[in-house]
């Protein structure tokens, strides 16, 4: 049940696309028809003593005309002590220019499925128990009757879970709206709007935005904000760096903060990316 | 088997006393003629009735003990016969017949009512926890109609001198402070102890006018309501934080008792021995402007111990009253054992009266009343349970007597209530436990009891939200910010019931759980209170004081304990099945059975902190809520929510934790349940019926009695019921025997009863019983035997009365115990009248010396006072 985690599905959604890459924003560069690229991000977080990782290897394959396709497989150790196989998101992904103008505008279509099978095993810590329900100070009527006090059975196709737009451990759809605008010869700036919903909760809404600033030809650094807009909303800011040792090849290292209730404490990302 | 186990479980619990520390506000009250003194005995669940007598050196004599509601507060004449006692945990209003003994109706009011005065032809009825007051018109007893209060705990109130307006007082009415946020507070400065990381960032406590805040923090004090129109004309703010007493001064001014909390200064180091004032406020009506009069003027408020202060200081004011031409007034120090004499005109403290002589027992002077003649000043002491008698004009104490004849509370719980309200303990005697923990409760604040130069505290803690059951250290750091002050009441109804893993759900105290036992806190009496640490011995009777207290029951469920399936439009029973629900919610995991806390410190990012904090129980949501909220342009009552810094108001979220799989449509459901949630206390617990003639036979009748019968079965809420009233004249008592479901009478020469049975008794106009839930301890006392010997009340023996001379003096001296008081009488046929002496009790005897009689003869016999 770690909160910790960003939403893995989306964060996957986010490093998979063609071109210049971010941690946690979607751009509008897709790759061309039959061009693609593969990727694996990884992720470390920490909040408040306890840490969690996750490793998302994927894909993306340009369709044409703008669109592209792909998908990202995540691998986490949401259940302590056990890293393993959490879920594959596909993902569906159109762009388009606004002639004449800097912007470009786009969207696209996830659809996380959870695997069902890493779920938290409960065996030790089934302690919901079911005290006394007779008279006297101090009893609550309430409690789950003896013998079936907190029968604590997870069904087979859901993990934990979270709300808000930080979802995992259940299946679930994505729809980001996106904006670019080209700033300058080196400079970017990006806003995602994020609808997240499906599986057994309400659809919640959040947000993403990056500034992206070339340096050089091989070295970039970028700032991304990521967020809920639910009623305890979780934050993220994230400073990274970006290389490309090859024009084909970029290698990416941040570093991240939340804030909000309910944020993480601190987060590091890595991820290569080798288009073709 | 099971059935059995309960059964012995339930055995064992009631074998502990355990109260609900009544909030007395008017426990004194006096006939309109002067000649009887009414004093509530709330443990006993009983109105003492004193013959005042005349003079400045008579002791007031015990003539009467009469039952009422569960844990009385305030008492009023409104004839020489008719009393109205306000009950606050039976929620009710219980009439009383002086001349038959006896409680003639019973009237359900609000939530924990606090205090009752009479005007225009109504009584007016404050309930704090509902925050209303009930108009009842005094003849017809039936309600008129409530008035929304807007106040923190609405309670103590006066009524103008022409009779036209009311006033009430917010007990918690706060100080206009509140709290930023940590994400908007500035970073809390470097530690002075250089082994120490740098202090988390916290929230602050900042005045409510600060610019960062967006909200507005009311400041309702005092509201004036027309006793004609039933309308809230105005508030009237700045009076104090904690209102206690008003009085009206014959100048038609209206006066506060109160004290001021200084919350805004930051750490314990800073606070220490100096954070409260206590006050007379003067109202100058029909304006609005106070004017303060400092109760302390010039204590030294140094940090170590003074004992020249201690001597004098006057802390905590519950009880304001003044002399008819209004030069003086009287207030009481319930904290000091002290009471004073004002000059009302400045302000300046022209005496004061130490009321703990003869012993060093603590007495809490809650309430004190002027005798007719203003020749006396009569004390009730609510922590000793004791009347106190002082010549006004002299300032002697003239005697000290039993409020009741039954002492119900035990030794070392008065001792242990006694540290913590004693403010003697303090370094300048201003301040005690109680200056916050208000009647073992809170004070509606939070306070930044951080230490830059403390250490680093590790609570051995696990992950059990994640299902983590290995065991971790979470580091406190030793500035922990703004804290919520925490009620007191309930403590040992927070044990977890969970046993794994056992280092992380060990029974642990305060929001960060950093404190391990009740007796750990001993370092406050140095540390914040500028004293000296009390012997071990001491800390283990508070100990079992604190472990002694209940909470009332909570009145969103119905009065069999279920659950509404309608309270504000949601469904409670609902709430509860996805609280339980695991496949829906994660709530139960930390929020365990029974009081809603694992006691366990999770990860303090699975529900938003910044620092780790105690799962904290469920059993009082309903009290904090809809007090606080801070979104921009809103109105808050409260300057703190549910937090432990005093943020958080959103419900049933009120932390980020996520709900798994519950969908918007779930969430009111959710609330409702936590609104709902069990306090541990059953709502038959004080629920009364008075059956009369009247209603004997009404449906409405059967239909409670019913309900507390059920209830009273040891599988269900394991209650005792009883019955007590007048019958064809005479006192009667009778318990209910779940076993044989029958009516077991105060004598046994009468034989158990069905309720057709006892209710054919209920046949004579003047006949009534009144049927009551209490506490399974209570059961016996209240049930037909009061000295719970097993000789039921009516088989007791009558004591023997000897008389006897001792030099220059009358000696009479009685057997049995102080439910018996002497009479006197010139003739053998009367007329006969209390002979006020102030009994001794000596070898197993009472026994009183008195100077010879002048009449040529005088005879003398017992009463009894029940």
């Amino acid at each position: 049940m770690k909160r910790l985690l960003l939403p893995l599905a989306l964060i996957s959604a986010a490093r998979a696309h063609h071109g210049q890459d971010f941690f946690v924003t979607l751009d509008t560069r897709v790759p061309e028809f039959a061009a693609g690229s593969v990727f694996i991000s990884g992720s470390w977080s920490k909040t408040s003593g306890s840490d969690e990782a996750e490793l998302d290897p994927g894909f993306l394959v340009g369709l044409g005309a703008g669109f592209a396709f792909g998908s990202s497989f995540q691998l986490t150790n949401e259940t302590p002590g056990d890293f393993g196989y959490a879920g594959v998101t596909p993902l569906l992904q159109w762009s388009a220019a606004v002639p004449g103008t800097d912007f470009r505008f786009g969207a696209s279509a996830a659809y996380h499925f959870a695997d069902g099978s890493h779920t938290v095993s409960h065996a030790a810590v089934h302690f919901h128990s079911a005290p006394d329900t007779a008279g006297g100070p101090g009893g609550n009527p309430d409690a789950p009757p003896p013998g079936s006090g907190g029968a604590h059975v997870h069904g087979t196709s859901h993990a934990h879970e979270h709300d808000g737009i930080h979802r995992h451990g259940e299946d679930h759809f994505q729809v980001r709206l996106i904006a670019e605008w080209q700033a300058s010869e080196r400079t970017r700036v990006l806003l995602n709007f994020l609808t997240v919903g499906g599986g057994r909760d309400d659809i919640d809404f959040g947000y993403a935005v990056a500034v992206r600033q070339d340096l050089t030809t091989r070295l970039a650094a970028g700032l991304e904000v990521i967020g809920d807009l639910a009623a305890h909303a979780a934050h993220e800011a994230i400073a990274g760096i970006f290389y490309s040792p090859l024009h084909d090849v970029t290698l990416r290292l941040g570093v991240g903060t939340g804030f909000g209730l309910g944020a993480t404490d601190f987060s590091l990302h890595g991820g290569v990316t080798w288009r073709f | 088997m099971k059935a059995l186990l309960l059964l012995l479980l339930t055995a064992a619990t009631s074998s502990a006393y355990q109260h609900f520390e009544a909030r007395q506000r008017r426990p004194l009250g006096l006939t309109p003629d002067g000649t009887h003194l009414l004093a509530l005995h709330s443990p006993a669940s009983s109105l003492s009735v004193f013959a005042t007598g005349a003079g400045a050196f008579t002791p007031p004599v015990l003539v009467a003990e009469i039952p009422v509601g569960m844990e009385p507060v305030s008492v009023q004449a409104l004839s020489d016969d008719e009393v109205w006692v306000v009950n606050e945990e039976s929620d009710s209003v219980s009439v009383v017949s002086l001349s038959r003994r006896v409680v003639t109706a019973t009237i359900r009011v609000g939530d924990e009512p606090a205090d009752l005065c009479f005007a225009a032809g109504k009584a007016f009825v404050s309930c704090a926890r509902s925050r209303e007051v009930v108009v009842i018109d005094t003849g017809s007893k039936a309600i008129v109609t409530r008035i929304p209060v807007n106040g923190l705990m609405p309670s103590s109130m006066a009524v103008s001198t022409d009779g036209t307006r009311l006033y009430v007082a917010s007990l918690l009415s706060g100080n206009r402070t509140t709290v930023l946020p940590s994400a908007a507070a500035p970073n809390p400065p470097a530690p002075t102890n250089p082994l120490l990381p740098a202090a988390p960032k916290t929230a602050l406590i900042v005045p409510a006018n600060d610019s960062r805040i967006g909200w507005t923090t009311l400041d309702n004090d005092v509201a004036e309501i027309n006793t004609s129109t039933h309308q809230l004309l105005r508030w009237i703010g700045g009076v104090g934080t904690h209102l206690f007493a008003l009085a009206v001064h014959p100048d038609g001014s209206l006066w506060c008792a109160n004290s001021d909390s200084n919350n805004l200064t930051r750490f314990e180091p800073e606070l220490r021995g100096d954070f409260v004032k206590h006050r007379l406020s003067r109202i100058a009506l029909p304006g609005s402007t106070v004017a303060h009069h400092d109760l302390n003027p010039g204590i030294n408020r140094a940090t170590t111990p003074d004992p020249a202060s201690i001597a004098l200081a006057l802390a905590q004011p519950t009880a304001l009253v003044f002399s008819p031409d209004g030069t003086r007034a009287w207030t009481s120090a319930y904290n000091s054992d002290r009471i004073a004499e004002i000059d009302a005109a400045g302000g300046s403290i022209l005496r004061r009266v130490d009321l703990r002589v003869g012993s060093a027992a603590v007495r809490g002077p809650r309430a004190l009343l002027l005798s007719a003649d203003g020749t006396r000043v009569f004390v009730l002491n609510k922590n000793s349970d004791t009347l106190a008698t002082v010549a006004a004009a002299e300032g002697a104490l003239v005697a000290e007597a039993r409020i009741g004849s039954l002492d119900t509370l035990p030794f070392d719980h008065r001792i242990g209530r006694g540290v913590l309200l004693d403010a003697r303990l303090s370094g300048n005697g201003t301040i005690s436990c109680a200056t916050c923990h208000l009647d073992a409760d809170h004070d509606g604040l939070a306070w930044d009891l951080g230490d830059p130069g403390g250490d680093m505290v590790s609570i051995p803690s696990a992950d059990l939200s994640i299902h983590d059951t290995l065991v971790y250290n979470r580091d406190l750091h030793p500035m922990k910010g703004p804290m919520v002050t925490q009620t007191l009441r309930g403590l040992a109804l927070n044990d977890s019931a969970l046993s794994t893993p056992a280092a992380a759900v060990v029974t642990k105290f305060h929001w960060r759980g950093d404190k391990p036992s009740i007796q750990s806190f001993n370092a406050v009496f140095p540390n914040l209170m500028g004293g000296t640490a009390r012997p071990a011995a001491e800390m283990d009777k508070l100990a079992d004081y604190l472990n002694s207290l209940l909470h009332h029951p909570n009145p969103n469920r119905n009065l069999d304990r279920s659950l509404k399936t309608n309270l504000n439009g949601a469904n409670a029973s609902t709430g509860r099945d996805l609280f339980i629900d695991h496949a829906k919610s994660h709530c139960m995991i930390c929020h365990g059975f029974n009081g809603g806390t694992d006691q366990n410190l999770d990860l303090p990012g699975e529900y938003g902190r910044i620092q780790a904090i105690k799962n904290p129980p469920l059993r009082l949501v309903y009290q904090k809520a809809s007090i606080f909220n801070p979104l921009a342009g809103q109105q808050s009552l409260s300057g703190f929510g549910f937090g432990s810094d005093g943020t958080l108001h959103l419900m049933p979220k009120t932390h980020p934790y996520s709900l798994d799989s519950l969908r918007a449509a779930n969430l009111p459901h959710l609330t409702a349940f936590l609104l709902s949630f069990d306090t541990g206390t059953a709502p038959v617990v004080g629920y009364e019926v008075t059956v009369t003639p009247a209603n004997a036979a009404a449906p409405a009748t059967a239909g409670d009695l019913t309900t507390l019968e059920s209830r009273a079965a040891p599988l269900a809420d394991g209650i005792a019921l009883v019955a007590t009233g007048n019958l064809a004249g005479v006192r009667r008592s009778f318990r209910w025997d779940s076993a044989t479901q029958r009516y077991l009478a105060d004598t046994a020469a009468e034989a158990p009863r069905t309720r057709a049975q006892l209710l054919a008794l209920v046949g004579g106009a003047d006949d009534t019983l009144t049927f009551s839930g209490t506490l399974p301890a209570r059961g016996a006392a209240a049930g037909g035997d009061r000295d719970g010997d097993g000789i039921r009340d009516r088989d007791e023996a009558p004591p023997a009365l000897w008389i006897g001379t001792v030099p220059g003096a009358l000696r009479l001296r009685w057997s049995s115990y102080f439910d018996w008081y002497p009479e006197t009488s010139t003739t053998l046929s009367g007329p006969w009248s209390p002979w006020h002496v102030a009994p001794a009790e000596e070898g197993g005897e009472l026994g009183a010396d008195h100077f010879l009689p002048a009449e040529p003869s005088r005879f003398f016999r017992l009463s009894r006072t029940w």
